[in-house]
């Protein structure tokens, strides 16, 4: 990575975060604020009638009552004897009391509040008309000027003329108005919030043009983009004040790597698919609006950020978005409005299931929980196909739950030690995920694994799990396993049933289950006997092997098996008898050799090969 | 590689310090903000019909937002902030009506223009504009209010052919109490030549409505002032006891050498 790039980020990070709180400050001096007004005493009769005839000479000159009093040469009263002063006074109210009738036109109830501040002083902003701080636009279009400045000094490659990253600043230009609505006073703090945010985005298309030298951003994408993303989270913005604190670190913390995820995809997109639409901007807000509005909600077990993490949910996002993006249909309704509530109940669903089982909380569960989505999106309208009532976020949800469910009662299986049996305890966080990974691989391409009455997924997993809790021995490394988990989802993919059951009830009897274990126990009785002084060949790559050519032949005839279960523990310990009486004719490679020669008839008939026949296929 | 992981570390601090900072900064205006919202209810809801409790509250608020503006006036970049918490300070200190806050009323006026002239052209408008007319604001109502000038007048009448000791000293007291509120209404008057009036239509209608009262309120009690100066010298011709003033000497006192600006009419 460029370190240029990385200090320039925090740079801009740093900005972010500041800007935002400045421009909060130049809110709070700025509004309007009461000044009060001066209280000075009425006055006397006389001191009212002078200030009064003052005001409004001409009235002198029509009423006797008031030109007998009025100098208007000096502008003052010629007397304040009181027989004078109180017929003048009388007359001055009257006047009063008319232009009071004249010039008061409001409804008594509805400006009561203003009467009463209009009385006693005024609402007056901060700024003379040219001083006044930029309007929520001119910020706006400030704030993407201000970013582009600063790429230009790190990336002058993608902002010259007519570049990809000017194009990617006038589609922003363009097209941030679209975050303000109509009515500006009703934008109120999501003014600056929106200015905030729309720095975000633009960095991270910048960042993303920049890592990305091929890539370019049509304005038509750029809008959806703001509509379906960034709006969204400028509009989820709360009321109150300590709302929008917790709301305002959420972002900080979200709304850059959800930018960065979203920017991604759109360039994956535009490169895979020319011409394509990009998205509905209906289908991305729905999956942004439902992120934002689930973040901030907070259960006594926290929110989902402290289920899965930060990464763990932008994770997540960028799994709905890709379904988004994909399948946009998916999240919108009869009547072609956006289906919030969808990801939202898919977020909280997956966010119980792995507040159940805490071994994969954070970014492990959420990886794993992404991935499902992103399997069960893919897949949605074949699924809706097979099960019309199966709405397939619920499927998703139910998927997901039944791949953790199992992972985790393998892995709460424990020995007397206290740790998980078998293989199980040396799987690393990432090979959990990655067995997931595998399996779920197969069930993207053979969807009707999936289900919520019934899952083959959890057939898989928890036949697998069982199995690898016998290998006591650890004769197979995480990754052998995994592989081997592999190829048994891809053989119970197209034999339905046949290798693990449809029910997990019973795993220990399923057929794939009983052979591998019975494989195991042979090698694990070898090993145990000799360990490598008696040069033991059933274990590592030489088993792995082996049990893949038995799970593959699983999908053949496997009548006698069936009745017969010990039967390639039998063909096995011959097999080995054999090889250590010839060591020298007998390595793993012929072990194998004869194995695989053999097992189809072997499983199919009961019939085990005869001496002659295992030294014809080593000769051959 | 060690220089850009220092590069990197100082970053990362910088980035930490700066989130602290930026929490601390919204906080700040998060109090700002309910600062001036209070001061309002006081102003408009409390004080109307409590002027006893406004007063105490006031008090109270005056003194946490000294204390905030006294917090942030020497931290370069905060100095706006510091300026509304002076006006905010000045504002309910001259509302609260108290006469031991006076000296406070006169430090965060004073404190507060101070900043303003710091800032120069970047001063906020508004609130410094307000920070100069509050000292004037306050004494000419404190000058109104304690020698009740109005009700002084109406004690002393020249008409009934008589002229006692007492109205002859009423004279004396309310001729040295325009003399005082003179030069405050001219410093608010002076205000009017600011030219930053012309261009804040908001600020422009509160100093116009104030200063028309301040100029009505002082003119017309001085023109009455003349009037009973003139009515003495019509109805009295010995010099036994004297006023002590002629009719010229009077109206020069009524006379201001500013006037309301011309956009106020």
């Amino acid at each position: 990575m460029d370190p240029t790039l990385l200090i320039f980020g925090i740079q801009a990070a740093l900005r972010a975060a500041q800007a935002g709180a400045d421009l909060y400050g130049e809110h709070a001096r700025d509004r309007k604020v009461f000044l009060p007004n001066l209280e000075l005493p009425t006055g006397s009769r006389s001191v009212q009638l002078q200030q009064f005839l003052t005001d409004n000479p001409q009235l002198a000159s029509s009423t006797p009552e008031l030109s007998v009093i009025w100098d208007d040469e000096q502008k003052e009263l010629k007397t304040t004897k009181s027989e004078h002063i109180d017929a003048a006074y009388a007359i001055m109210l009257e006047h009063k009391a008319k232009l009071q009738l004249i010039s008061d036109g409001k409804d008594e109830s509805d400006a009561k509040r203003e009467a009463k501040m209009l009385a006693a002083g005024r609402m007056v902003e901060q700024w003379r008309e040219e001083r006044k701080p930029p309007s929520a636009i001119i910020r706006m279009a400030l704030t993407l000027t201000d970013i582009g400045l600063e790429f230009v000094g790190s990336n002058p490659s993608i902002l010259g003329v007519g570049s990809r990253g000017e194009k990617l600043i006038v589609a922003f230009a363009n097209n941030m108005s679209s975050l303000i609505p109509d009515d500006v006073d009703a934008f109120g703090p999501k003014t600056d919030f929106a200015d905030r945010v729309l720095g975000i985005f633009l960095r991270a298309g910048l960042g993303t043009l920049a890592s990305n030298a091929s890539t370019v951003f049509k304005d038509e994408d750029v809008t959806k983009l703001l509509e379906g993303v960034t709006k969204p989270i400028v509009e989820a913005l709360p009321e109150s004040i300590d709302e929008q604190i917790h709301y305002r670190d959420l972002v900080d913390a979200l709304a850059g790597p959800s930018a960065e995820a979203a920017f991604r995809l759109l360039a994956e997109n535009t490169e895979t698919y020319l011409g394509k639409d990009f998205a509905d901007d209906k289908a991305l807000g729905a999956v942004t609006s439902a992120l934002f509005e689930e973040v901030k909600t907070t259960t006594h077990d926290g929110s989902i950020v402290d289920v899965f993490s930060e990464q763990g949910v932008i994770r997540l996002y960028q799994a709905g978005l890709g379904v988004a993006v994909e399948r946009p249909g998916l999240f919108m309704g009869d009547d072609n409005s956006a289906k919030t509530k969808l990801f939202k109940e898919l977020l909280s669903g997956t966010a119980t299931t792995l507040r159940a089982h805490p071994r994969f909380k954070g970014p492990v569960g959420a990886s794993l929980a992404a991935m499902v989505v992103e399997v069960v999106g893919h897949n949605a309208s074949a699924l809706l196909r097979l099960s019309p009532d199966e709405p397939w976020e619920k499927v998703a949800v139910t998927a997901m739950e039944q791949v953790i469910t199992s992972l985790a009662d393998a892995l709460n299986n424990l020995d007397a030690n206290g740790s998980a049996k078998g293989a199980l305890q040396s799987f690393s966080d990432g090979q959990l995920l990655e067995l997931g990974r595998v399996i779920l691989v197969q069930v993207a391409q053979t969807p009707g694994m999936l289900g919520i009455r019934r899952s083959e997924v959890q057939s898989i997993v928890a036949g697998m799990a069982e199995a690898m809790a016998k290998d006591d021995n650890l004769l197979l490394s995480a990754d052998e396993w995994i592989r081997i988990a592999g190829v048994a989802a891809k053989q119970a993919a197209s034999n339905p049933g046949r290798l693990f059951g449809l029910s997990t009830d019973d795993q220990e009897g399923a057929l794939a289950a009983t052979v591998i274990k019975s494989v195991l126990g042979v090698a694990g009785d070898t090993w145990t006997e000799a360990g490598r002084s008696n040069r033991p060949l059933l274990f590592g790559e030489t088993l792995e092997a082996a049990l893949k050519a038995v799970i593959e032949s699983l999908a053949g005839n496997v009548t006698a098996i069936a009745n017969k279960p010990d039967l390639v523990d039998q063909f096995l310990q011959k097999l080995l008898t054999k090889a250590s009486v010839n060591p020298e004719k007998f390595g793993s490679e012929g072990l194998l050799k004869v194995f695989r020669a053999f097992i189809g008839n072997v499983l199919a008939s009961g019939t085990l090969p005869t001496d002659q026949e295992i030294n014809e296929a080593l000769s051959a | 590689m060690r220089k850009f992981s220092t590069r990197f570390i100082i970053g990362v601090i910088l980035f930490l310090l700066a989130g602290c900072a930026t929490v601390e900064d919204v906080q700040r205006s998060t109090d700002l903000i309910r600062t001036d919202n209070e001061l309002t209810r006081l102003l408009v809801e409390v004080r109307p019909s409590d002027q006893v409790a406004a007063a105490t509250y006031l008090t109270v608020l005056a003194n946490d937002a000294e204390r905030e503006a006294d917090a942030l006036k020497d931290i370069q970049g905060k100095e706006p902030d510091a300026i509304a918490f002076y006006r905010i300070a000045a504002t309910a200190y001259w509302r609260s009506g108290n006469p031991k806050v006076v000296n406070n009323l006169f430090k965060t006026a004073s404190n507060g223009t101070d900043l303003c002239t710091k800032l120069g052209k970047n001063a906020p408008d508004r609130d410094c504009l307000f920070l100069r007319l509050v000292i004037p604001f306050a004494g000419l109502e404190s000058n109104a209010n304690k020698k009740g000038l109005s009700g002084l007048l109406d004690s002393v009448n020249f008409n009934d052919n008589k002229k006692t000791t007492e109205e002859i000293e009423t004279m004396a007291e309310i001729r040295g109490s325009l003399n005082q509120a003179k030069p405050l209404v001219q410093k608010i008057l002076i205000i009017g030549t600011d030219d930053r009036l012309l261009s804040h239509p908001g600020m422009r209608e509160y100093y116009c409505a104030n200063a028309k009262q301040a100029k009505g309120y002082y003119d017309s009690t001085a023109a009455v002032f003349v009037v009973k100066v003139k009515e003495f010298h019509e109805n009295f011709t010995d010099n036994t006891p004297s006023l002590g003033i002629t009719i010229d000497d009077a109206r020069a006192i009524r006379n201001l050498e500013k006037v309301v600006p011309s956009f106020c009419q």
